[in-house]
This record gives structure tokens, sequence and C-alpha cells, in this order.
């Protein structure tokens, strides 16, 4: 105890000295706490950043490549562009790559019932869920109503996520063959929990090369991979084979549904785009009655990579399962580097700073403990002639400087808290400048935005990311710990060099030397 | 029955060729005042280093209580078996007296309750008033310094007591008291007091003198 107060003492009694040692350290703390506070941010404002931006995988068609496609394969000149598709059993063999964190598929598919009735029912639809109401002449195509009056949707789950749908009554499906669907389609036939409604829907194939409008008639029935297609021909004549499927479903549950009935206005009133007509189920109850062959369900996987710069492994993994080359791979890089390099810049910088005074720091703190232990030499000697243990006088010694590293803790905490911010700015700004000055040097056409003529809404990228400017910067728990375990550490440090010396030191040696 | 036995003790300091001590015996008694006279350099203080223990000698042997010192925790014993009196002082100069008498009070362990108080006393004892000792040593005269000195080496009531030239700054008054309370600690608490010296006044007061010449010692005086 005598020991600590001894130590306070001293340091009274030493001011001037112990005033040069705290300004170093206090100086050395308020770089710490700023560095730490900005580099923390920073890696926090990356993380988020790489989730939003680097990580979301986009395939989409390159339309420079389909066109050139579409010409070689062009014999009469006409050119015909067909925007590529990649066949959803691919899709859904993609997620099952390492290098992702996981992979969202939903599917959906036009169907259709006799046995209830849909919201906005059209009723030139309500055949079409037979065979032939798909022909319709050329002024039937207008979208997934052609050919239901419902959508059956699996894995749909993103609206509960945020919020627009929710569960009224019942629960969400559990296993295939269970269904929700919304209040408005139970109102108005009458559904009850537990009841089965059955709907149809189509299933095409691709028609054998040898099969065209030549030998083959309307409503001919024919076989591919063991199934049994009906033939139509289109009005340009184009050969289609579909087949009808069933999915019995059962009713588990009701949701509530605050999502527009439209998604816009320009929208053709039929209950095929109506919301309200969405039945949802699980992806796998889709996908069951669908041959690996087939389309008709429309499977949408979003792919969401482990890290941003595991995009090349992945897009090579999916080259090698089979992605046309007519697709470019890409993540949102354009928006991600716009606005993490600055960060990044500024994280970078923080951690040299500090790294740098820490260095420095230490070494005047050294010199500075060891001109001190010689001139506390003598003090050092009278207290070892008196009696007082080596291990003592260390812990003395290690007390005084604890405690002027404590106080400048505290000040530097307070300070550097205060500082962060505008240092933050200061820094974040310039970096944001030359970010900038770099972007507008050339890379413009990287980003998968700047690529895509026809895929919007397969790649949603916007590359209209603006860059930070601003960073807020917060002081968390771990911040203070590493600010506190630095300092102790600095604290020993500088102990232990004053404890290194005098236990080389025989006390009669140090009162000689001065007598 | 002696308290210290020096053995045949030779000192030669490190880097030095010369031995300063060459074949030293002694044997210190409580009870007694002891005084060690002898030309300058001749090694006194030398050999009052070994006998506190902050030195170990070249060869030979210094027994303490039957114990060699060579093999004793020194530490321990400077902080509760001896109490000394240096030629320099070795005070605390930033700290002022009654801090310094406090923390050897501390660092021995001292008993008592009220260190202050009682620190504030024994200054009183060597003629040091309250308003000096609440100065900085710095700011003290020689004679005051080893006063100061003097309080120090007892205030943990110590059973061997060494001093290198306690009185060489005082007044003949004051050397006459500080010399009472000596005589006092021998004479009537049995302590085992070694008094290095030039004054012939300190001699009269001795039980036992020893001279010390070109680093031998030889008894000159038994009462
Ligand atoms: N640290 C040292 N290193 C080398 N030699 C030393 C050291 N200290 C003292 N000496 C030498 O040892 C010898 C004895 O010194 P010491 O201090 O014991 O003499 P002393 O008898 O106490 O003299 P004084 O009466 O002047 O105090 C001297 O010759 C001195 O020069
Ligand atoms: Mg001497």
């Amino acid at each position: 105890m005598y020991i600590l107060q001894n130590a306070l003492k001293n340091l009274v009694r030493n001011k001037g000295r112990n005033l040069m040692i705290g300004a170093i350290i206090f100086f050395i703390i308020l770089t710490t706490v700023v560095s730490l506070i900005i580099n923390n941010t920073s890696s926090a404002v990356i993380e988020d950043y790489k989730e939003r931006f680097a990580s979301e995988v986009y395939i989409t068609p390159d339309m420079q490549k389909v066109m050139e496609e579409a010409q070689k394969n062009s014999s009469d000149g006409r050119v015909m562009v067909k925007k590529p598709e990649i066949p959803s059993e691919q899709l859904l063999q993609f997620a099952s790559s390492e290098y992702l964190k996981e992979s969202l598929a939903t599917g959906s598919v036009a169907a259709n019932t006799s046995e209830i009735e849909a919201i906005d029912q059209d009723d030139s639809n309500s055949s079409g869920a037979g065979t032939t109401s798909i022909v319709g002449g050329g002024g039937m195509m207008k979208g997934p109503g052609m050919n239901g009056n419902y959508k059956l949707m699996g894995d749909s789950w993103e609206e509960f996520n945020e919020g627009l749908r929710s569960l009224e009554s019942g629960r969400l499906p559990e296993a295939n063959g269970e269904a929700v669907i919304s209040g408005e389609l139970r109102d108005r036939n009458n559904i009850n929990l537990g009841d089965a409604i059955t709907f149809t829907a189509n299933m095409s194939v691709e028609p054998p090369s040898d099969l065209n409008s030549d030998n083959v008639q309307e409503g001919d029935k024919v076989t591919v991979e063991g199934m049994e297609y009906t033939v139509s021909l289109s009005g340009m004549g184009t050969v289609r084979l579909q087949r009808e499927v069933s999915y019995p479903l059962t009713v588990v549950g009701v949701y509530n549904d605050m999502t527009d009935e439209y998604a816009n206005d320009n929208m053709p009133k039929s209950a095929g785009f109506n919301r309200r007509n969405e039945v949802l189920t699980t992806l796998d109850t889709l996908i069951d009655q669908r041959q690996a062959n087939e389309t008709g369900v429309n499977v949408n996987v979003t792919y969401y990579l482990k890290s941003p710069d595991m995009l090349e492994p992945f897009e090579a993994e999916v080259r090698e399962k089979g992605l046309s080359e007519l697709f470019n791979v890409n993540t949102d890089t354009a928006s991600y580097e716009k606005v993490v390099k600055p960060v990044e810049g500024l994280k970078s910088i923080s951690i040299t700073f500090m790294v740098v005074v820490i260095i420095l720091g230490s070494i005047i703190l050294l010199l500075l403990a060891s001109i001190s232990i010689r001139e506390r030499k003598y003090e050092i000697g009278v207290l070892r002639a008196m009696g007082m243990k080596k291990a003592k006088v260390a812990l003395g010694l290690w007390f005084e400087i604890l405690t002027i590293t404590c106080f400048c803790l505290v000040i530097g905490l307070g300070v550097g808290t205060v500082a962060a911010q505008p240092v933050s700015d200061m820094l974040l700004q310039n970096q944001a400048e030359a970010a900038s000055q770099a972007d507008s040097g050339g890379n413009m056409m990287m980003g998968p935005g700047g690529m895509q003529l026809g895929g919007a809404q397969l790649g949603g990228a916007q590359t209209s990311a603006m860059p930070l400017s601003e960073m807020k910067i917060s002081l968390d728990l771990v911040t203070i710990s590493e600010i506190i375990a630095i300092s102790i550490l600095l604290a020993s440090f500088a102990g232990l060099v004053s404890i290194s010396k005098i236990t080389k030191y025989e006390p009669i040696k140090i009162l000689m030397e001065r007598n | 029955m002696s308290v210290l036995t020096v053995k045949n003790v030779f000192y030669r300091y490190e880097g030095t060729k010369k031995n300063v001590l060459k074949g030293v015996n002694a044997s210190f008694e409580p009870g007694k005042v002891h005084t060690i006279v002898g030309k300058s350099g001749s090694g006194k203080s030398t050999l009052l280093s070994l006998i506190s223990g902050l030195d170990v000698c070249t060869d030979g042997a210094i027994m303490h209580n039957d114990q060699d010192l060579k093999k004793l925790d020194r530490d321990e014993y400077r902080a509760k078996g001896i109490g000394v009196v240096f030629q320099s002082f070795n005070l605390l100069t930033n700290a002022t007296a009654i801090e310094n008498i406090v923390l050897s009070m501390n660092i021995n362990g001292s008993p008592e309750k009220d260190k202050k108080a009682y620190a504030y006393a024994l200054l009183e004892k060597v003629g040091i008033d309250r308003e000096t000792a609440d100065r900085k040593i710095l700011r003290l005269s020689g004679g005051e310094q080893q006063r100061v000195g003097i309080a120090r080496a007892i205030s943990h009531n110590p059973d061997i007591i060494i001093a290198d030239e306690p009185t060489g700054n005082l007044d003949s008054t004051t050397e006459e008291a500080i010399l009472d309370i000596f005589t006092s600690l021998a004479h009537q608490e049995g302590k085992c007091v070694i008094i290095v010296t030039h004054s012939k006044k300190v001699t009269t007061i001795a039980d036992v003198i020893y001279g010390m010449s070109e680093g031998k010692l030889a008894q000159m005086k038994q009462k």
C-alpha cells in the first residue's frame, strides 16, 4: 500500500519529468484512439458495403455476344434475337457452390384452377389452363396472364421479411404440397384451412429439330424423352410442345397482403398480374412436377458470395457446370470500389499513422525512461540500501508509469473521441476526391450496369452509388478495450525498461557512483 | 557472545587490483559502543558497507548471529536487522524529512500504528523540530541531514546500529546530544552500536575501539 502512496507522491515530487512522460503517452494514446476509432468504423463500413455491393452475383446476358451469335446463325439475313435463358436446372446447380455464403432460390408458375374464382378473374384465361388456350392468335400474347389466373410462388418469402405480408391465420408451408393464400382469395371463395385446391399449369419442352409445322398439326401428341406432349403451332409457324401438370395444394395458412395489387398502373387489370392471386408454396413443390429438360417453372436464384474476391473461382465453377459464354458473371464491383476505396484508404492511413506514432512514441518513451532511471538511480540505491526489495522498487516505478498512463488514457479517450469525427471527415474527403479522380480516369465500363442492355431485371446493379463523404464515427467497447490494452502494454513496456535497469544494480554500486 | 563477527575478510572493489581490506577480524557485541578509527582511505567505510549487507566480501565471512551474510536475504537483513547512518546520508532528497522516516518505517515493517507521530517524536529527539521535519531534504543543512539520517537508522528499532562519521557535521553541543542517544541505545537498550569516527569525543564514549590501517583492523581498547 505504501508503495502506491510513495509512487503517487513521487509523481508530484518530480512534476517536470512526469509531465514530459505524460505528454508523450498522451500523444500516443490520442493517436491510437483516433486511429482505432477510424479504423474500426471503416472496417464496419467496408463490411457493410461488401455485403451490399460486392457479394451479390449478377449473371446477365452479354447482349453484344448474343447479337453476334444471332447474326452467325441467321441463314437468310434476317436476324432473330432471342434473349438467352439459363435452364432452371442449372441455376439450382450453381447454388451448391462452396464459394457462396447463401443463395436464395424462388420460382413461379402460372397456373389455373376451375375450383375457385380468382380476384379480377379473366375469363379469357379460365380455359387457358387447358392445352389449347395458348394457341391463341398473335394478339393474345400479353404476358403471364395469358395462361393463368394464379401464380404459384415457390419459396418466395421476401415480402414477409420486408413486412409487406404477414400471416393472418394458420402457418407457413412446412412440407411440399402445402400452400398459403391471400385473405382476399379466401374471402371470395370461402376457403378454410385444410381445404385442398388443385391447380393446373403447362410445362413445355424444346421440340426435337426434326419437328416442324410441315410434319405435325395442331393437337398432335408427340413423345419426347418418355413424356407425352401436345403440339401447338404459333402464328409464325413455330412448334410448341406442352403438357399439363397438376398441383394439388392444401391450404395451411392465409396471409395479409399490403403489397399493391398491381405492380404499376399500366398493367392490365388481369388476374394473372394481381398479387392477391399469388399462392405461396415451396419451390420443391413446383419443381417436382417438372422434368429437367422442361421450361414452365420460372426459377430465379440470387447468389451471395462469401467474399467478393471469390467471384473468379465461382465463375469458373459455373462455367464448368455449363453456363453459356453468352452470360457475364459479375458483382457490382464498380459501386463497391467507388464507395469502399476511400474508406479503405482512410483505414490504411489511420493504421499506418498509428503504427508510426506507436513506434516513434515507444522509442522516445524508452529514451526518456532510461534517462529518468539514471536520474533516479540514486533514489533507487537509497531505497535498496534501506532494505526495499527489487520487486517492490519495480512495482513502485510501474505504479508511477501506470498512473500517468491511466490519467492520459482518460483524457486521451475523451479528446480522441471528440477529435476522431473531424479528423475522419477531413481524411475521407481527401480520399473520396482521389477516388473520384481515379474513377473518371477510365474504368467506367467495368460495372455490369454499364454493359447490359436489356437485362435490367436480371442484374439490378446501380452504379449510381455515391462515394462516402461522411462516416459516422463511433466508439464501441471493443475499441475501448483495445485502447486500454495498448496503453497498459505501453506502460508495462516503459516500466520494463526501468525494471531491467534497476535489477542490474546493487545498491552499493549505485550509492558509490554518486559519492 | 557477539552478534556480528568479521572473520578474515578481504575486499577488492570490482575493476580494481588492490585489496582494500586485507584480512579483517573483529567481533561486535550487543550492549556496547564500538568505534573504528583510522586514516582517510584506510577502508573504514568499505568495511561498514560489508557489515551493512550492501555488498559481500571477496574472501572471508561476516556472521550475523552465526549466519553467513552471504547466504542471508540481505534485503531483509538491511530492512530489519540493522540501522545505518551513511557518511553521505543517503536520504531521498526530493522528499521531506518526515517522509523519509515514515517510508523507512514502512519498508522495515515497523509495527508502529501512528508512524507519522512516532517519526516526529524521533526527529524531535535528534533535534529536528516540526517545521524542519516538513521541509525537503534538499533544503536542510548538512548537520540537519545527518540528524535525519540518524533518526532514520533507529526508526525501526534495529539490534545493530552502524554509523559512518555520524557527528562529522555537528557542533559540539549537538554532538554530545547525539552521542547520548548512541550510548543509551547501547547501554540501556542493549543494542550493538558501531561508529566510524575521527572525533576524539566519540572515542571517549566507546567501550571498544578498533584502529583501521592499510586494510587491517586492530583492537586498541577494551573496557
Ligand atoms: N567504489 C570504489 N571503487 C574503487 N575503489 C574505491 C571505491 N570506494 C572506495 N574505494 C577505495 O577504497 C579505499 C577505502 O575507501 P573507504 O571509503 O573505505 O575509506 P574510508 O576509510 O572510509 O575513508 P574516509 O575516512 O575518508 O571516509 C580507498 O582507497 C578508496 O579510494
Ligand atoms: Mg569513509
